[in-house]
């Protein structure tokens, strides 16, 4: 009997480009949507203007290996743990979360401590974010639940 | 093994990495469409075609509105195209569809096309039976609206409708576009936008009622949701239509027999080509035939006669 699928395809990482907040600066959030694409990403982008809650649920409903946290209102010590929270909730603390915008330094450590990790800020290179994003999505498939293939 | 009770239950997290499993072909896919199927082909699945930016995702932005005052559990699936040099791809479409996000009865899933032409994926016949197994009903499907061939929504959606907007030129008027020919319903978008009727008068000259059914060609306003009532109504009357008929039936075998036939035809393939590739003679008819000693057709039937073909 022909199997019904035959090959089994190298899982593409998706990732959700997000603005968890009263953050209209969208720059820098499309320059890395093209960024991730060009990297062979799939990219979900979720637009300006989102609530935590909404970006949660949009990751869920994506199955995305990551989400990147945008913001550069100076919001992100309470938006980014939030969607941490959110995901943690519905048993999706798998997901991977990476922020960035305008952070100062001494929040990083608290967002790390949330597992929210790189936190760039302007000037950043997209090569740079790329490899972190990619290195940790790497790190979390060998301890998700994810079946392997 | 996948427990499936938890994708039948509709819960959000189990559907989105069932769909995961069947977008990457995992080999865990196979037993669990298997197990899906008898739970599928229930839902009622439209399919929203038309070129890029007339629409599309607005329109089912307020689509998924009016079923959910009907209170409809609604699955999405909108396609955008994957890059054909990264591989990679910006799906944009759910932009459209923020306020849905929160709503525990709307799931809106994007997927890239992964280098299938016609305008869907690979998976995404599978990726709706696994939304149907979850008692979504309607299922809307969005095709990448790239080409003029996005015609391999008719071959998965039980109605189709075409979105089309005013001052399109010449696509309309040539009628060369593919898709022209799988609508059930025209909606002309952007009806607040200039030239709306000549559009519609273009449609008219155009369209076939082949089935005997003459599509309908409607005006919307997708950004406030203007017309997209009397839209649902015409996909409605379209589906009683084809159901008094027995076309709606004959429409799901035809997919059916497409598709099984297709399994059947990839598979043979995929056995023919190694099967040729191993014949001892493959290598050296390929030589004679670069040398002119015999040409492509002789040496076809050659290897058919090796092959046990003929
Ligand atoms: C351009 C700009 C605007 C434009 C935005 C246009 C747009 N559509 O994006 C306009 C003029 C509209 C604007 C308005 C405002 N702005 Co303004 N704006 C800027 C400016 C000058 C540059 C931002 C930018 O586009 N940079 C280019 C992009 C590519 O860089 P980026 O966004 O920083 O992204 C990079 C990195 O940060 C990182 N990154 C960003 N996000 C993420 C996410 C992840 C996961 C990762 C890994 C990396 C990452 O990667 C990117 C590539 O390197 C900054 C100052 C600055 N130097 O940053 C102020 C700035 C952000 N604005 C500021 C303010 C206050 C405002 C306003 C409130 C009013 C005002 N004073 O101008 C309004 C609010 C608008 C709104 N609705 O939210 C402040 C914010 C202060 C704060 N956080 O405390 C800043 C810092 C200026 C300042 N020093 O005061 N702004
Ligand atoms: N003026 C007007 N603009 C619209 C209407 N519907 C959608 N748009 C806009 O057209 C653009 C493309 O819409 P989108 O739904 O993404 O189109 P798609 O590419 O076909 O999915 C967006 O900027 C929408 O805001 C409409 O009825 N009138
Ligand atoms: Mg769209």
């Amino acid at each position: 009997m022909p199997k019904l699928m035959p090959k089994s395809n190298p899982r593409k990482l998706r990732i959700l480009v997000s603005k968890p907040g009263l953050d209209g600066h969208d720059r820098g959030a499309l320059i890395l949507c093209k960024a991730f694409r060009d990297a062979g990403m799939e990219v979900i982008y979720g637009g300006v203007l989102t609530t935590p809650e909404q970006v949660a649920a949009m990751a869920i409903d994506e199955d995305v290996d990551a989400v990147a946290l945008s913001l550069l209102n100076g919001a992100h010590m309470v938006a980014f743990p939030r969607v941490a929270k959110l995901l943690r909730d519905s048993n999706a603390a798998d997901i991977v979360l990476v922020g960035g915008g305008i952070i100062p330094k001494e929040d990083k450590l608290v967002l790390e401590k949330e597992g929210i990790t790189g936190n760039f800020g302007p000037g950043t290179s997209l090569g740079t974010i790329v490899k972190h994003v990619k290195d940790r999505v790497a790190k979390r498939s060998r301890t998700t639940t994810r079946p392997s293939q | 093994m996948i427990p499936i009770k938890p994708i039948l239950d509709g819960n959000k997290r189990a559907v989105s990495r069932a769909i995961s499993l069947i977008e990457d072909e995992s080999h865990y896919a196979s037993s669990l469409l298997r197990l899906l199927y008898p739970h599928t082909g229930k839902a009622f699945v439209i399919g929203i075609v038309g070129p890029p930016g007339t629409g599309k995702s607005s329109i089912i932005d307020a689509m998924v509105r009016c079923y959910r005052q009907r209170g409809a559990h609604v699955g999405v699936v909108a396609t955008d195209p994957s890059s054909p040099t990264s591989g990679g791809a910006l799906l944009g479409d759910r932009l459209r569809m923020g306020l849905h996000s929160l709503d525990s009865d709307v799931f809106i899933r994007s997927m890239a096309s992964r280098g299938q032409s016609g305008g869907l994926s690979p998976t995404t016949r599978n990726v709706v039976r696994v939304m149907d197994s979850a008692s979504m009903n309607p299922i809307i499907i969005e095709t990448v609206g790239a080409g003029q061939n996005d015609v391999s929504i008719a071959s998965v959606a039980d109605v189709v409708v075409v979105v089309l907007m005013p001052q399109m030129g010449d696509e309309v008027q040539s009628g060369k576009a593919g898709f022209m020919e799988i609508g059930d319903i025209f909606v002309v978008n952007k009806a607040d936008l200039d030239g709306a009727d000549k559009t519609i008068s273009d449609l008219r000259a155009l369209r076939s009622d082949v089935k005997g059914w003459e599509p309908p060609i409607l005006k919307t306003v997708a950004i406030g949701g203007k017309g997209i009532k009397e839209m649902l109504v015409q996909i409605e009357d379209c589906r009683q239509y084809l159901e008094k008929k027995g076309y709606f039936a004959r429409r799901r075998m035809a997919h059916l027999e497409e598709e099984l036939l297709g399994d059947i035809v990839s598979h043979w393939t995929q056995k023919l080509k190694l099967r040729a590739k191993r014949t001892s003679r493959f290598r050296a008819i390929v030589r004679e035939v670069v040398s002119r000693e015999i040409d492509p057709w002789r040496a076809s039937e050659q290897l058919y006669k090796e092959l046990d073909m003929m």
